[in-house]
């Protein structure tokens, strides 16, 4: 008979990682944007509007049934498809829990209204700084930091969970404690980014655009941000949970392991989900070994490192390497890391050598 | 009894998948989640906001086997449970 109900979510979860179960997914819906932001990881190529409404539909059939639960909507600018709310309205009729990734724009009071309606986890806005003339210097619109500002306030007033997202750059980097500031005002999660994704087509020219290693230690240091070492510094903490239980949709209909691994598993136009989820293409991505990764076998810096195959594959052309700019972070992160300890006195941890490509 | 001649429905801030026999339950506001055994998927998955709770107690005793008394206080005390949390709402039979 009925028992309490329980809190096993991360037994649960585990069991989704050991049987694959297409538990978390992103789908980007569209690639057109009303922006035009100049470190945009899709490059050039933003003209794809997406899979039409009934292809949706049937593909969210699919995967309310596989035991899909978290699901984000992303683009290009998710907000310019006129079939948005249909789409999302249809994926909460499933049960989808749903978070929307938006650049704000469009959010008046009418569709500030309609996600309400919705229910999502929450909206995450992508805000550069809290000065126009920076923010709309990137976004390439005049006036876009007042209409992310307004549909934040839009979204607040109707206490929808808002999470602000922003990737800091040379460009912003003042704009830390605005930002910071802002959001504590106004009920808002801060969600900051350092890490440049590069363009497919080369178009992001990230180590001009990008801060300085010293940058990004000065930030955690004024901000008295914690960066923790992870207790397991073996290599399978590197192994990160993409096409084990999650996976992304592209706007042509592609499924990926994860929005930044562009590597092309099969697609949704001539295969169900099923079939490619279980396919050789996904086995056999899924049967990756950390021991795999030549560079990191003998590093260090293991336990500081979000390592991601998909940025390897971007800079190298195989998922096995390492990538500099993950590399660059873990460096980082260990540098904020000691630094703290010694200011607290706490006895330092011996590392072993850090990799030779850093 | 508080449930008789009502029917319970599901709060439309709840995202819910069943994974492998178990239910998991979001609510969307809190971000918080709840896990739900066997039996308490079992009756989960019957709150369509058109079943009474009379008939979900029916239900309850032939899946399980159960007597009916039996079904009746333990479905209560789930429903109770979870309405508390704000997951579920009655409405009357009309
Ligand atoms: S810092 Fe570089 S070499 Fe070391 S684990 Fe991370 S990605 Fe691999």
């Amino acid at each position: 008979m009925p028992e309490d109900a329980r809190d096993y979510y991360s037994e649960l979860y585990q069991k989704t990682m050991k049987k694959n179960i297409p538990f978390v997914g992103q789908w980007e819906l569209n690639t057109n944007c009303n922006l035009n932001c100049y470190h945009c990881y899709l490059g050039r190529q933003r003209q794809c509007y997406g899979l039409p409404l009934v292809k949706i539909k049937s593909i969210l059939d699919e995967l309310a049934d596989l035991g899909t639960l978290y699901l984000s909507f992303t683009g290009g600018e998710i907000l310019l498809r006129k079939d948005f709310f249909e789409i999302a309205g249809y994926s909460r009729k499933k049960n989808f829990a749903i978070r929307l990734l938006t650049n704000a724009t469009l959010i008046d009071e009418d569709a500030a209204d309609k996600i309400n309606a919705l229910n999502p986890l929450s909206v995450d806005v992508s805000l550069y700084a809290l000065n126009p003339v920076i923010h709309d210097r990137i976004t390439g619109m005049i006036g876009s930091q007042e209409l992310v500002i307004r549909a934040i306030k839009l979204l607040r007033k109707r206490e929808i969970k808002v999470v602000v997202k922003t990737l800091f750059m040379k460009e912003n980097l003042a704009e830390f404690n605005p930002i910071k500031y802002f959001c504590q005002d106004n009920g808002v999660e801060f969600q900051f980014d350092f890490t440049m994704t590069p363009a497919d087509d080369g178009s992001i020219d990230v180590s001009r655009l990008g801060l300085e290693k010293s940058q990004i230690e000065d930030v955690f240091s004024e901000n008295n941000i914690l960066v923790s070492r992870r207790q397991d510094a073996s290599l399978d903490a590197l192994l990160c949970a993409a096409g084990i239980n999650s996976f992304f949709i592209s706007s042509s209909g592609n499924l990926y392991p994860c929005i930044f691994l562009k590597k092309n598993m099969g697609s949704l136009l001539r295969e169900r989900f099923q079939e490619i989820w279980n396919s050789s293409n996904f086995n056999n991505f899924r049967a990756i070994d950390a021991q795999d990764f030549y560079n990191c076998r003998q590093c260090g810096l293991v336990g500081y490192c979000n390592h991601c195959m998909g940025l390897s594959l971007l800079e190298h052309g195989n998922l096995l390497g390492a990538s500099s700019l993950d590399c660059r972070l873990a460096l980082v992160f260990k540098n904020v890391y000691e630094k703290r300890r010694s200011k607290y006195g706490e006895e330092k941890e011996e590392l072993s050598e850090t990799s030779s490509h850093l | 009894m508080l449930w008789k001649g009502k029917i319970p429905f599901k709060s439309p801030e709840v995202a819910w998948r069943t994974v492998d026999g178990e239910s998991i339950i979001v609510l969307t506001k809190e971000s918080r989640v709840i896990v739900l055994n066997e039996v308490g998927t079992y009756i989960w998955e019957l709150i369509d906001g058109r079943r009474s709770f009379q008939e979900i107690v029916t239900a309850v005793t032939e899946e399980f086997e159960v007597s009916a008394l039996r079904a009746t206080e333990e479905s209560a005390a789930f429903l109770e449970e979870i309405a508390a949390k704000g997951i579920i709402f009655l409405k009357d039979k009309d």
